[in-house]
């Protein structure tokens, strides 16, 4: 009876570590608290109306936005543990078990990955590129919010373990077999991993296809696929990248999950299982997900540095073919990831030669913002600070990937700490760079303010010095022949400096992530100082900046038409107004459907993890039901009249 | 509910398709690696039917024909032969998964469960994923029906079905892989 | 305090790189500091194709630092002259600057590629001596087959000698063997035997380690590598010999379970053909039925 109502649970998955009481309280008083002052503000209505029904994707994306920005913090308090333990743990065990050790850098790459830098792509990518195109909306609103409550419940079941289970998997972030098979890892901590991945990567998948659809088929008039901002080509190619990848990791996690849970033999040693196979599939998908990463950073750099050098972007052909063609070739190297599994030389030299042809676009990627600097007024905003980091440390990671490209060279740094070093230029010198970048660029349309300067430079040196004292020790331990991965070492090695160094810097970045948050806070306190009243505040280029800002909930009263890129800029340039011709138009309500399956589809994969079945059905039959009861509703949308759009129009302008 | 919209929405749906094909994909390719390794177990040869796999693609086969005919009778908007023709295809849907769960079942008590080798796990997992996506096809169409019964019919409505049906013929196109590559090849061993 | 800022960052980066080298050539450092043929054909690679990308990362760097200060602004609203978009030919043209440096790369890839292919047998006139690795959880069990010993986490082989590995894994996850001063890494897994040849260039005392993630013990999973002259070698074989403890199946089922930071052991005799024995457990030849 008792294996029938709680599966697998027992009363030892209760926490009773120090990390998993910790956790445990922090998460609850947390919850508490804001309980508390929804309830005392009595704000909870509006929180619900306004905010999580909402199907605004400017709204979505703000909840985007604060949700990987808590993400962030989880995985920075991992990447703190795990530098801190390095640092001290030389002829020593350090304060962190073996084990713990695993599932904290396992847990450090699937947040930051899946939460953090998908999570605040999007965020952005909801706010600016329907603005972008001169589209009031995603192509599919519900399924917007809908991408977005998903993604909350893995966020939510990839923190769980602290309450229920007490361990989180120590594979490394893609649950590699055979390791994560259930020989060698029979808790259920792989199990948290795959359903938190499958909800989330649900979740980034319905987003990959809404905005592909949205940008093919959503477009202004006149706009052209070659007349579309950069940011949204370098989107594009990172939502076909997302939608070709992501079911592969679909079914191969849940591949793996047959294997632990059915007793299937995929990736199995013996009984005809083939562990290769994982890392081929595993990698298919991880390849072109690292470049789902990069390319809409590159997108927005493109931008950033165009808007505030004043100058178009040197070549825009040349970067929609680097842009295309990183993304063809992302497809054709995923091998690199394990040269040393021993293909040989034939298939080896294929893969890494694909992999160093990826470098001509990349090349011409950084020469393309360099010449648009080139002869241009460039003013040197926070901004564009992170768009110079950017250049300097996508060039130093990508010197340390063409090393790997190399077999020769990759079988003596695979799984060495320059192969860290090198993806975390890539993560933090590129994403997280250009996050910084894009948020500060685009705050003032998405909150009417911009963000305080003088602290936004400040972090800015703090970030790029702690960045360099953090990683360049990592490039040089891998030189030293230090594996990754690893809790302790000895002393002889010589390479606790190194290590000490690499902790000092992740100290410097924490004081840069502090800068952040203190500017924040000033920002909004100050922000009748810095208030944008004409929703241009940088002379920007392209269509977002001709809407106010913040912009209004159906973004353009008419849709303009558009004859070049830069629409916006040709627009101030010939002094053009928008047209005054209002008709009428349909806008989609608010719903709760997102939450409620999403609710349930927690509740199934909290289910499957302990392998309750009773609670598995409820989750799966409840989000069944959710999604048909959805498909019969036909009155999602309400109208507005011409004559409303033109009321609204006019009580801005003079309000 | 204009034109715009619903092109968007058939354009979705398409890209949708391919991301599940991506998935039948990785399926295929593991079915295609494991395919020799029994592992002391039964081969391909030595468990499959062809009288079943036929009976099965006839069934499939026709259920896409009669489908299309729901579709037909839909866009005439003549509701009771489209409610006809959708139950009909699926009575074809549920023969097939009878067939299917049988042979299952067979394969199981014989004692060649998923359990027993990789080429086993990659066949079930794969035939069993198409066959999942048959029962939800099947409620999706029995859904589509009672709406169809009680409702007017609406443009959004009738995109829908469209959608269904190219589900439905989708399923028809992965099972003629299915049929190629898993019992085709394994029975001409 | 402008001008005080930028020199600090001049000093900066020049600390820096100082920093860089004085690491690089410190005697740990153990990838620039090769003991054997193959390592140093791959630390030839690394430095030939980073001196390669240096080509042209220098000059955009310097390119890059020089536009940014030439071109700042001294007057932010000031209009810039009327722009003309560079034609489709100029555009294009930045697609050269990075493709000749990465054709020469690309060629170097195929040569060493095929060169170190860790499956190539080093040419030599010495007759090689063969070693076959089994990674358990958590050691490396060598089994030397032509002289019947065994040892684990402990190996010695002569210098200026082809060493011919054989690699496999037992009731173990994936591994990953590393000797980063004789060679790079290869993988050992359950059910395949992965070959890795080396050579040492003369004697010298080498950590070798796990590199890729297997369990808790992972971290302490290292083992001693040790290149003596010829006679030394014997020296240690017949010492060897001189052990007490055999590898018979039943030993080695015991050592095959778990164990963390397992100390070194000597076996004088090992159980005939051991080593495929233990891959052909997770083989089984398709029967039919």
């Amino acid at each position: 009876m008792k294996h029938f109502f709680l599966g697998k649970l027992t009363a030892h998955d209760l926490p009773h570590h120090w990390y998993t009481i910790g956790a445990t309280c922090f998460m609850l008083v947390s919850l508490l608290a804001i309980a508390v002052i929804v309830i005392k503000t009595k704000r909870w209505d509006w929180l619900w109306k306004e905010w999580l029904t909402s199907t605004d994707p400017k709204k979505i994306g703000t909840m985007y936005m604060i949700f990987a920005a808590i993400m962030f913090f989880r995985g920075m308090l991992d990447a703190g543990m795990v530098w801190l333990q390095q640092a001290i743990a030389a002829d020593s065990q350090g304060y962190l078990t073996a084990t713990h050790f695993q599932e904290i850098f396992t847990s450090h790459g699937d947040i930051m990955v899946f939460f953090v830098t998908m999570g605040f792509f999007f965020g952005l990518m909801n706010w600016i590129v329907p603005l972008q195109i001169g589209a009031r909306d995603l192509a599919f609103p519900f399924m917007n919010s809908l991408g977005f409550w998903l993604t909350v419940a893995g966020g939510l079941l990839i923190n769980f373990f602290f309450i229920i289970g007490g361990h989180f998997g120590n594979t490394g972030w893609l649950a590699v077999a055979p390791l994560s098979q259930l020989e060698f890892n029979p808790h259920t901590g792989v199990d948290y991993l795959i359903w938190s991945l499958q909800l989330s990567g649900l979740g980034s998948l319905l987003a990959g296809i809404n905005f592909t659809v949205t940008i093919i088929k959503k477009r202004a008039p006149g706009m052209t696929l070659m007349k579309i901002p950069l940011f949204v080509w370098l989107s594009l190619c990172g939502m076909i990248l997302i939608i070709s990848a992501f079911p592969v990791l679909t079914a191969t996690t849940f591949l793996l999950w047959l294997d632990r849970v059915m007793g299937m033999h995929f990736f199995t040693t013996g009984s005809g299982g083939n562990l290769m196979m994982y890392w081929n599939l595993i990698w298919m998908w991880g390849h072109p997900e690292v470049y789902i990463l990069v390319l809409p950073a590159f997108g927005m750099f493109a931008e950033i540095v165009s808007t505030f050098s004043q100058k178009a972007i040197f070549s825009y052909v040349s970067m929609v073919c680097a842009a295309v063609s990183i993304t063809l070739l992302s497809y054709l190297v995923w091998l690199h990831h394990f040269f040393t599994m021993g293909a040989g030389a034939n298939v080896n030299s294929f893969f890494g030669i694909v992999t160093m042809l990826i470098a001509i676009p990349s090349g011409v990627l950084v020469f393309n913002l360099i010449l648009t600097m080139f002869k241009g007024n460039v003013i040197f905003t926070s901004p564009m600070c992170y768009s110079i980091g950017f250049i300097v440390i996508f060039t130093i990671g990508g010197m340390g990937g063409l090393t790997l490209a190399s077999p020769p060279a990759d079988f003596q740094t695979h799984n060495s700490l320059f192969l860290i070093a090198h993806f975390h230029s890539m993560i933090v010198g590129v994403a997280l760079f250009g996050i910084f970048a894009g948020t500060t660029y685009w705050f003032p349309k998405i909150f009417g303010f911009k963000l305080d300067e003088r602290l936004g430079k400040r972090a800015f040196w703090l970030w790029l010095i702690g960045f360099f004292v953090a990683f360049m020790p990592l490039y040089l331990l891998g030189f030293a022949g230090t594996p990754r991965r690893i809790d302790h070492y000895e002393a002889s090695t010589g390479w606790q400096p190194l290590y000490i160094i690499a902790l000092v810097g992740f100290v410097i970045i924490v004081a840069g992530v502090l800068t952040q948050v203190q500017q924040l806070f000033v920002s909004i306190k100050e922000r009748k100082k810095n208030l944008d009243t004409t929703g241009d505040p940088w002379n920007g280029r392209t269509l977002e900046w001709l809407t106010s800002s913040p912009p209004p909930f159906y973004n353009f009263a008419v849709i303009p038409s558009v004859k070049s890129p830069d629409a916006f800029w040709e627009m101030k340039k010939s002094h053009q107004r928008p047209e005054k011709k209002y008709e009428n138009f349909e806008m989609p309500k608010n719903t709760g459907m997102g939450i409620y399956i999403s609710i349930f589809a927690f509740l199934f994969g909290f289910a499957i993890v302990w392998q309750i079945i009773w609670l598995a059905i409820v989750g799966l039959v409840g989000s069944i039901v959710c999604i048909i009861l959805r498909s019969l509703d036909e009155h999602t949308e309400y109208e507005l009249t011409a004559e409303e759009v033109e009321k609204m129009e006019k009580a801005r302008v003079t309000g | 509910m204009n034109v715009l919209e619903e092109d968007a929405k058939v354009f979705g749906f398409w890209v949708y398709l391919m991301t599940d094909l991506v998935i039948f994909a990785v399926l295929f390719a593991c079915y295609i690696v494991l395919r020799d390794n029994t592992f002391g177990g039964p081969s391909g040869s030595d468990i499959f039917q062809l009288s079943t796999v036929v009976a099965e693609t006839l069934i499939l086969l026709t259920s896409s024909f009669t489908c299309a005919l729901g579709t037909r009778s839909i866009l005439k908007a003549q509701k009771v032969p489209a409610i006809f023709w959708f139950a009909a295809t699926c009575a074809l849907g549920l023969a097939f998964l009878y067939i299917e769960i049988s042979e299952f079942y067979k394969l199981t008590h014989e004692g060649n469960s998923w359990q027993r080798s990789g080429f086993l796990s990659s066949f079930f997992t794969l035939v069993g994923t198409h066959g999942f996506h048959i029962s939800v096809g099947l409620l999706w169409m029995i859904v589509a029906m009672v709406r169809i019964g009680l409702r007017p019919l609406t443009d959004s409505g009738i995109s829908q079905i469209y959608r269904m049906a190219f589900f439905w013929h989708f399923l028809d196109f992965v099972w003629i892989f299915i049929f190629t590559v898993v019992y085709g090849m394994g029975l001409l061993e | 305090m402008k001008q005080f800022k930028f020199s600090l960052g001049i000093c900066a980066v020049i600390v820096g790189l100082l920093a860089i080298f004085y690491v690089l050539q410190h005697e740990k450092t153990l990838i620039t500091h090769p003991k054997g043929t193959i390592a140093l054909s791959q630390l030839w690679v690394i430095t030939t194709n980073y001196i390669l990308m240096l080509i042209v990362v220098i000059p955009t760097f310097i390119a890059l630092f020089m536009i940014a200060w030439k071109y700042r602004a001294k007057d932010p609203k000031a209009n810039l002259a009327k722009e003309h978009p560079p034609s489709l030919l100029k555009q294009m043209s930045i697609w050269l600057i990075p493709l000749p440096i990465i054709a020469v790369m690309i060629f170097l890839t195929w040569k060493t590629t095929h060169e170190l292919d860790p499956y190539k047998p080093i040419k030599s006139d010495v007759k090689p001596l063969t070693i076959q690795v089994v990674a358990l959880d958590w050691k490396w069990l060598f089994i030397y087959p032509e002289q019947g010993i065994a040892a684990i986490n402990l190996i010695h082989f002569p210098e200026r000698t082809p060493i011919n590995f054989r690699l496999t894994a037992d009731r173990s996850p994936m591994n990953s063997f590393w000797l980063p001063q004789l060679s790079g890494q290869i993988y050992a897994m359950t059910g395949m035997v992965t070959p890795l040849h080396i050579m040492a260039d003369g004697s010298g005392e080498y950590v070798g380690r796990a590199a890729e993630i297997n369990g808790k013990g992972y971290a302490g999973m290292t083992f001693l590598a040790k290149s003596t002259s010829q006679e030394e070698f014997e020296k240690w074989v017949a010492e060897m010999k001189r052990s007490p403890l055999r590898l018979s199946e039943k030993i080695y089922t015991e050592l095959s379970h778990p164990s963390i930071d397992h100390p070194v052991t000597l076996y004088s005799h090992v159980e005939e053909d051991l080593f495929n024995t233990i891959v052909m457990k997770y083989m089984q030849h398709p029967t039919k039925i």
